[in-house]
């Protein structure tokens, strides 16, 4: 008699438990959306580039007791991202002397960086199994981070590529001037136009998160 | 003594039964941040094309979105919040440019409409509140990011003041452009710019 009460009061240990780990913890409540920013900008987007991501990411079990025979978990995912390159209209310096135009053109910069929607899907993904009884969960937070990673991570291999940087410098001249030859020619002038070219160089802030990053690996 | 290690067996026995029913029950609700994922990228550059894009406004946009789970589309999986980068311009090479038949010494420039030149949801952005109707799935995250972009693309359609404000700074813009012209002139040449659509 005494034994069995003594398992239904373990029972009820475990139910109660049971009962506490789904009730304890609070909902998290999401912070209410700032208000909407609007943005004069003045940009020549010259050259788009699609990249071919490749993402591996790995979510290694957790520490502790509670974590015990956990797996490491895999997550492979391919998706196109997209990097615009271009120049900003606001550093454009216009000298004229007569009919003659001398246009410097600031060194190029990634203007905007995307993702090209139709390439990324559920099909792509690949995942190894997770045991049944105690899970490591890849969650869907972990997922947008894993893309926002790679996100970035191609940011900052687009700025490094100097050849398109150097390209959509040489292109945002090029409209430039064909939009001032244009404008000329409706007006009956014939103008002359040349250009001098500011380098290409990385801002101090992404040669920085370069820099972490090449120290990170 | 025997009824001793019994007892201490039974312990055992309930404590890994705990150790299992915590991790079945709360897989949802554990921290995820305890094994955070390493991420490890190859890129590769598939292909350049040629653009002439004149952004001229920029909008971020705030919201939160209903995304239903996948297997069970009348539950609801989770609310996402997130935030989503617009930017709108014109295509500068569609510019055309012609004397004004209508007056002397004005230019008439045609303009291509206002296009969404970029919508992009900042993946990191997403923050999930779980409804605990229906269970996530590892590719939930992937629908989830879709759903947002659908959401931006949907409420930035809506929004006639946003094609107002790009289209003034457009002409500011190429007015810039112009009064460098106009100064090395002694005449008052005039610009008069027609949008299409």
């Amino acid at each position: 008699m005494e034994r069995i009460k003594n398992w239904k009061l373990l029972l009820l240990c475990f139910v109660l438990f049971l009962g506490s780990a789904g009730c304890s913890k609070e909902e998290p409540k999401l912070p209410k959306p700032e208000k909407e920013v609007i943005r004069n900008i003045a940009r020549l987007s010259t050259i788009d580039a699609y990249f071919h991501n490749v993402v591996k990411c790995e979510k290694p079990a957790g520490e502790g007791i509670w974590n015990w025979g956990q797996t490491d978990r895999k997550y492979w995912f391919e998706y196109t991202g997209n990097a615009d390159y271009g120049i900003d209209m606001h550093k454009v310096k216009i000298d004229v002397k007569d009919n003659s135009y001398h246009i410097t053109i600031p060194g190029a910069e990634v203007t905007s960086i995307s993702i090209n929607e139709d390439t990324i899907n559920k099909d792509s993904v690949i995942t190894n199994k997770d045991n049944w009884w105690n899970q490591n969960p890849i969650t869907s937070k972990d997922v947008t981070n894993a893309i926002a990673d790679a996100q970035k991570e191609m940011e900052l291999s687009a700025w490094q590529n100097k050849s398109l940087l150097e390209s959509a410098q040489k292109r945002a001249a090029d409209l430039i001037k064909g939009y001032i030859q244009t404008m000329g020619a409706a007006a009956g002038i014939t103008y002359d136009v040349d250009f001098e070219y500011e380098d290409n160089s990385i801002p101090e802030d992404i040669q920085k998160e370069i820099d972490k990053l090449k120290e990170e690996k | 003594m025997l009824k001793q290690i019994k007892y201490i067996l039974m312990l055992v026995v309930i404590l890994i039964l705990l150790v299992i029913g915590y991790n079945l029950f709360s897989s949802n609700k554990k921290d995820s941040s305890q094994g955070k994922m390493i991420v490890s990228l190859e890129s590769s550059l598939e292909k350049i094309e040629n653009s002439s894009n004149l952004e001229s406004l920029q909008y971020t946009y705030n919201s939160i979105v209903e995304v239903p789970s996948a297997s069970d589309p009348d539950k609801l999986l989770y609310h996402v919040m997130y935030e989503g980068t617009v930017t709108m311009g014109i295509d500068l090479s569609k510019i055309e440019v012609e004397p004004n038949p209508e007056s002397e010494n004005s230019i008439l420039v045609k303009l291509p409409p206002i296009e969404f030149q970029t919508t992009y949801v900042e993946p990191g952005s997403l923050d999930y509140l779980y409804t605990g109707e229906a269970k996530e799935e590892e590719t939930s995250g992937i629908d989830a990011y879709k759903t947002c972009q659908e959401d931006l693309k949907k409420a930035v359609k809506k929004d006639k003041k946003l094609k107002k404000i790009a289209r003034q700074n457009v002409e500011d813009e190429l007015d810039a452009l112009f009064d460098s012209i106009k100064a090395s002139e002694d005449q008052d040449l005039e610009v008069d710019y027609q949008w299409s659509e």
